[in-house]
């Protein structure tokens, strides 16, 4: 099998580039009613995410890029705790005052938030009895 | 920011290497060398010996904190 050899800054660029794409495919077809054409599409741009990888003798990811992804990952926790910290009680309490009614797509919301979350404090625990 | 100094510029440049010649023998990416060199990311303990063991040099010859925190490591001693 033949490799085409790209630089690193080229993986990335094609790996952030196949991610882009397959995330904007998979919601567009699935918002047009094509689901099956955007998961097929999805599907296609995650292999080439990894096939990318493979195009390049150096790394194209490293300790820097697992930093800035933990620090994201962070930020986008205390975003998303802040938000719901005011948002989701907020909405309880109109909902008690029969000012708001919980729809599916809220409620849907709500229960990712709350599982998200969960999710982290297990981690949380499990990570801290390991240190 | 990063609360280390450093003087890996100067010693890449003493040796005639490129950004991508050093990532590349250091297993990193170039962005990770361009960044330590501009003061904008703290490298991890690995790749600071890494970095020492490839120009033969102590830790202190390449990594300098500054001066904020020089003063709380001297408040510690």
């Amino acid at each position: 099998m033949t490799h085409l050899l790209l630089s690193p800054t080229g993986v990335r660029r094609l790996f952030g580039l196949a991610v882009v794409l397959g995330g904007l495919a998979l919601a567009g077809f699935t918002v047009v009613g094509r689901p099956l054409v955007g998961v097929s599409a999805y599907g296609l741009a995650m292999i080439a995410t990894a096939v990318s990888l493979l195009q390049t003798d150096s790394p194209a990811f490293d300790e820097r890029d697992e930093t800035i992804s933990k620090e994201a990952a962070s930020r986008t926790l205390t975003v998303f705790g802040l938000a719901s910290a005011v948002v989701f009680p907020t909405l309880t309490v109109a909902w008690g005052l029969d000012l708001f009614e919980w729809q599916p797509w809220s409620s849907a919301i709500a229960l990712f938030v709350a599982v998200l979350f969960l999710t982290y404090g297990a981690f949380v625990v499990v990570i801290g009895h390991r240190r | 920011m990063s609360t280390v100094e450093n003087s890996l510029k100067e010693l890449r440049e003493q040796h005639s290497l490129t950004q991508r010649a050093l990532a590349d023998q250091l297993e990193v990416t170039r962005q990770t060398i361009n960044a330590i060199e501009r003061n904008r990311y703290d490298p991890s303990a690995e790749l600071i010996f890494k970095l020492a063991h490839f120009f033969e040099c102590p830790v202190e010859d390449i990594f300098h904190p500054d001066t904020g925190l020089e003063t709380s490591i001297s408040e510690v001693e």
